[in-house]
């Protein structure tokens, strides 16, 4: 398994996972003492099955609830498909196979241009060339 | 008999005697329990081979399945009488067993 | 009506460009069809009883007359000539090729058009009053909000794989003309006692297995926090909505357990963190999308042209149509007329790509080009001056379009049922047939009046069953297609879901059922009581023991 960067399309060297939620969890479980003491390690959301998206309202809790910057990571059953829509929620990388990353690198660069701005991303009707641009607090903090 | 919809075109076919696929229903074997067998091997295989999907087996009862599903299924269409285009074009041709 | 920009031409096609790499990776086995086939709900795709069907956003109901011309051309090309308008403003095409699917997108997405969110666990195409921007008792457009509500849903990353499908409707008009009480979330334009106008935001309605009518959540949101108002239901659904049971999963469940107060307080916990951030519309962009839809500049006309009166002494065919399928306008002078699609021998709903393009000519000599559909399966040709009608008419009927009165008891409405669809226990189209013929006297359909009936193959309610006065169920009894039959149900104002009055009928029975319920309601009606008020007042003990004491006695003997 390897660490595809949701921003840039790149892959990179699994880091270090200090903590794994499950996508499942209900949101008054992702507490603060989710994302403490991590030192550095990246944080998990893990997807027992592509089709259940809890998973991505998650995300947007960790980030938006949370304030959490960290690198931001999703584990399990996704599919290239949902590259877009992980990085849109707030993560920064998914855990895949290396065999599967042209895959993925494909679909990214296929998804639509987004409607809504999501996690101060610009709103992309007024600004359709930043479609790639992120928000800079959540550019890859991947731990070394 | 054993049933599906070609992936490609969603056309509902038909496991034959011969362990091919057909869009004609006259051509639906009936597989008894010896038969039956083979019959399943060959919808694991063109499943994995990606050339049909959503199968399954319809029980019957002497010849062919009765149930009014299986009925307009077979008959390729619905039982009433669609609104007809004037401007209708040649059907398309059938793309044939396979 | 709103045009595309380059943004959201660009939009659709890539999302084209996108289905087709998906498409292409399912044929070569790299998507498993468990993977696939989210990706191809969210595009319309289906696979139903007799091959893929690809169902294709009318989005608010809104077309051009070129639009309407795009999509005989699809029928024409892609599959038999003809296609189905549905009960949520979509239209269906039922022998689609899913090599072919990617095609029909670009060749939706270069005339305006998609089939984004049709069907799958998401967001669905959001429905609207037809008579939006032409209605005489609207508090403003409600088409702005739809539109922006298509915008704010399409694709939302947050929202794509939901615990079930999702539906929004939106209506501002005095009579909702939306059925906005059965919806996942119904919204009505209000104007609150500062004069100010806003949202009253209903949740929970719907039909299928578990029919609810959806209960108020807010009052009143001010109209610059509707998307984020929105955006924070939707999160608490995600997020806490059942997904361990299908029947179990829609929003009317949870709304259901956690009751409509605490519902309503966890929203307002998400929306405290949400609202007057992103998620929120700039008013720059609120101004963009409103301008498209400015009301069309329509010359004066006068109220009741003598033409008009002329031809309703002289026709009875045009008199009759004139006074049930021309709705009121916001403007004196003017008309919004109905074209029905349920006449003698057609499937409800169904027009062939002939008749697509002579609705589309009707639109172009008699009204602005414009067009709308509606839910009950009909369309509208708004914006018509009234000394234009008799004209409307004469060419509608010369192209077998001017039969079939908006409202009455032969404009049934009904899902496809057996004939088309894989979830059916029994055929919709043949009964709704056969009840067209038992009525098919115009004055008999004139004297009993306003009637709805509807007609679903099975619980899935696609159909409306549940919303009619007189309500059809297909069900499956033994391997032979029964019927259910409901009294009592009402879309609309003062929502309600019908009751069922019995057992089952066998297919052949139901139509003297139909005729034994409304002779009733004839014999024992009050002046020009409607039947909704007759079996207000009077129940629906009587109507019963038509039907099952003398009633089936007859319906057998017919």
């Amino acid at each position: 398994m390897t660490w595809f960067d949701l921003a840039s399309g790149n892959l990179l060297r699994r880091g270090v996972i200090g903590h794994v939620l499950s996508g499942n969890a209900p949101l008054a479980d992702i507490t603060p003492a989710d994302i403490a003491g991590l030192g550095g390690a990246a944080l998990a959301v893990r997807f027992d099955r592509f089709s259940d998206g809890r998973g991505f309202t998650a995300a947007r809790h960790i980030r938006e609830m949370l304030a959490y910057e960290g690198a931001l990571v999703a584990q399990g059953h996704v599919i290239p498909d949902q590259a877009d829509y992980l990085r849109r929620c707030g993560f920064t990388h998914a855990e895949i196979s290396l065999s599967a990353a042209p895959q993925w690198r494909r679909s990214l660069a296929l998804a639509p241009p987004a409607m809504q701005p999501v996690l101060g991303s610009p709103r992309a009707r007024s600004l359709a060339a930043c479609r790639r641009v992120q928000n800079p607090k959540h550019r890859d903090r991947r731990p070394d | 008999m054993f049933t599906a919809n070609r992936l490609d075109d969603g056309a509902v076919i038909w496991l034959t005697g011969a362990l091919s696929w057909s869009e004609a229903s006259t051509q639906a074997a009936v597989f008894s329990d010896d038969g039956a067998e083979a019959a399943r091997d060959a919808v694991a295989i063109a499943c994995h081979r990606n050339f049909i999907v959503a199968a399954y087996e319809v029980a019957v009862d002497g010849r062919a399945d009765t149930s009014m599903r299986e009925r307009i299924r077979a008959g390729r269409g619905p039982t009433i009488t669609p609104p007809q285009d004037n401007r209708a074009r040649p059907a398309r041709p059938a793309t044939g067993d396979r | 009506m709103y045009r595309y920009d380059e943004f959201d031409r660009g939009f659709v096609e890539s999302r084209a460009a996108q289905f087709r790499d998906q498409v292409d990776r399912r044929l070569r086995g790299e998507l498993s069809e468990d993977e696939f086939k989210p990706l191809r709900l969210q595009n319309g795709l289906y696979l139903q009883l007799h091959a893929y069907m690809l169902r294709i956003a009318i989005p608010y109901g809104v077309l051009s007359s070129d639009q309407l011309r795009g999509l005989a051309g699809i029928a024409r090309d892609f599959d038999r000539g003809f296609g189905h308008f549905t009960t949520r403003q979509n239209i269906q095409f039922n022998w689609i090729r899913l090599v072919d699917a990617p095609d029909i997108l670009d060749r939706l997405a270069a005339f305006d058009m998609h089939a984004i969110q049709t069907s799958g666990n998401c967001i669905r195409n959001v429905t609207c009053d037809p008579l939006a921007g032409a209605a005489h008792d609207e508090i403003e457009d409600p088409r702005v909000w739809a539109e922006i509500i298509r915008q704010w849903s399409t694709l939302h990353p947050e929202f794509a794989f939901l615990p079930r499908k999702f539906k929004i409707a939106i209506s501002a008009g005095a009579e909702d003309r939306a059925a906005t009480g059965f919806h996942d979330i119904g919204v009505r334009l209000v104007r609150n006692r500062g004069g100010e106008t806003g949202f009253r935001i209903l949740v929970g309605g719907g039909q299928g297995r578990t029919p609810r009518v959806a209960r108020q959540l807010a009052h009143f949101i001010p109209k610059r926090h509707l998307l984020s108002y929105l955006e924070a239901v939707m999160r608490v659904y995600n997020a806490a909505g059942r997904r361990d049971n299908i029947y179990k999963a829609r929003i009317k469940i949870l709304v259901d357990a956690m009751g409509i107060g605490s519902f309503a307080e966890a929203v307002t916990t998400e929306w405290g963190l949400i609202k007057d951030g992103a998620a929120d519309l700039p008013e720059s962009e609120y101004r963009r999308i409103a301008d498209y839809f400015a009301p069309p500049d329509l010359a004066a006309a006068p109220p009741v042209p003598q033409a008009l009166a002329l031809a309703q002494r002289h026709d009875a065919g045009f008199a009759r149509w004139a006074r049930r399928n021309c709705l009121p306008h916001r403007l004196a002078g003017h008309a919004n007329a109905v074209i029905s699609l349920k006449s003698a021998g057609r499937p409800p709903g169904d027009a062939s790509a002939s008749e697509m393009e002579a609705i589309a000519g009707l639109a172009d000599d008699h009204g602005t080009g414009e067009i709308r559909v509606t839910y009950q399966q009909n369309i509208i040709i708004p914006h018509v001056r009234r000394d234009a009608l008799p004209a409307l008419y004469e060419d509608a009927r010369a192209a077998g379009l001017g039969g079939g009165e908006n409202g009455l008891v032969s404009d049934i409405i009904a899902c496809p049922g057996l004939d088309y669809c894989n979830l059916a226990n029994a055929r919709s189209l043949p009964l709704a047939d056969r009840i067209f013929q038992r009525f098919d006297d115009p004055q008999r359909r004139m004297a009993i009046g306003r009637l709805q009936v509807n007609i679903s193959g099975c619980i899935n309610a696609c159909g409306h069953h549940h919303a009619a006065d007189i309500g059809i169920l297909g069900v499956d009894k033994k391997g032979v297609e029964h019927y259910q039959i409901t009294i009592g149900g009402r879309a609309g104002e003062a929502a309600a879901i019908g009751r069922i009055i019995g057992p089952s009928f066998a297919g052949d029975e139901v139509p003297a059922v139909v005729e034994t319920i409304i002779d009733t309601y004839l014999a024992g009606r009050e002046g020009n009581e409607s039947f909704a008020a007759y079996v207000a007042r009077s129940g629906t003990d009587g109507l019963k023991a038509a039907v099952y004491d003398d009633g089936a006695a007859r319906a057998r003997a017919s």
